[in-house]
């Protein structure tokens, strides 16, 4: 099977690759699930539980790096690899998000919700950015279901700049921070996954012209899941 | 006027931070490290105090001279080096008349670029570096 993704910051596996696990790997630390790849001669794996790309040097060093396009080239038959069906759950639910967002309803009740709750002139806070914030962290959530099979992990919620609400995801494979404006219009983020893979982006606007969310953003974040 | 002087690496840098920027599970609002915008006339930078001159205690009880409660406060501190390893950050000795610490970590105005990159980062770092808990 070849088949070509599209061009991508931070590339993503679908539920349509091949997936595979590594044995016997010289590196301990590659035993997760992988999909192989290869781009411009060199044989590339996805690393599903780190969220990065380990390359197969010629001389056999490795280095994880984070590549913009690629081709699977298969379900390599080689002795090494061995088949396995990837740890994927069956249908989207987002309840574990639950405990997350009800800790959050703080952000709206005083002091946060009136002007200078920090002594420092920052703006107070609405429910209506609130409810409209998790709104959109419903969608993301959804979103990165859809494309890797996988729940992400609840954020801390926070009080934000300017009347806007901060994710933030300590969990995991990243760090990850996700800023959305007061009006819930635009997102900047930043995320360092644990082999310094960053993506990052600032006052992105969440919908197009037709004020639907712009998903392609999406693809650029480096997902906080396991 | 005072001396600008170098701030070594591995200098430490204290930062108040508001009770309110805090939440009840010890978490530090990454809003905590947005520097309030200055007159255009004065850079913008993150307030901070050099170790040299003071200390997390001295950083908590100045808010007393705006008629703040000092126990509103917490201390956090930061690296210098550190800071500085965030990458296209400055740290940089700012003495007031009635505060030879003062210094501030530019380079991180609203909207910049990657911003975001380093108010995560010093978010991060902050977290791991209480001085005086509230």
């Amino acid at each position: 099977m070849e088949k070509t993704l599209s061009k991508r910051n931070y590339p993503l596996v679908t539920e349509d690759d091949s997936y595979g696990i590594v044995s016997n790997f010289p590196d301990q630390e590659t035993s997760g699930f992988i999909v192989p790849i290869k781009r411009q001669g060199a044989i590339y794996l996805y690393h599903l539980e780190r969220n990065n790309w380990l390359y197969l040097a010629p001389n056999g060093n490795t280095l994880y790096n984070s590549l913009s396009s690629f081709e699977i080239v298969g379900f390599p038959e080689e002795q090494q690899f061995k088949k396995k069906a990837i740890r994927k759950r069956s249908h989207f639910d987002n309840s574990f998000l639950q405990s997350a967002i009800e800790k959050a309803t703080y952000i709206y009740k005083p002091p946060y919700d009136k002007d200078n709750w920090d002594e420092a002139g920052s703006k107070g806070y609405t429910k209506e950015t609130l409810d409209k914030s998790i709104h959109f962290l419903h969608q993301y959530a959804k979103w990165v279901f859809e494309h890797l099979k996988q729940n992400i992990l609840p954020p801390k919620i926070f009080p934000g700049r300017d009347g806007g609400i901060d994710f933030l995801w300590k969990n995991g494979n990243v760090n990850l921070l996700m800023r959305v404006d007061k009006d819930v219009s635009k997102i900047s983020y930043s995320a360092q996954d644990k082999s310094f893979c960053i993506s990052e982006g600032n006052d992105i606007p969440l919908f197009s012209t037709e004020n639907t969310i712009n998903y392609n953003i999406f693809s650029k974040i480096i997902p906080p899941i396991e | 006027m005072s001396t600008i002087e170098i701030i070594p690496d591995e200098d430490k840098l204290f930062c108040r931070v508001h009770k309110n920027l805090i939440n009840t599970e010890g978490d530090i609002l990454p809003r905590a490290f947005d520097p309030t915008p200055y007159p255009p006339e004065i850079p913008d930078g993150l307030s901070v105090n050099w170790s040299k001159y003071s200390s997390a205690q001295e950083t908590q009880v100045q808010v007393k001279a705006n008629n703040k409660n000092p126990q509103d406060y917490a201390v956090v501190s930061f690296t210098a080096g550190a800071v500085r390893g965030i990458g296209s950050v400055g740290v940089t000795h700012d003495p007031k008349e009635d505060n030879l610490a003062h210094s501030l970590i530019t380079g991180i105005p609203p909207r910049k670029s990657s911003d975001t990159r380093i108010i995560r980062e010093l978010q991060k770092q902050a977290q791991q570096s209480w001085e005086i808990n509230i």
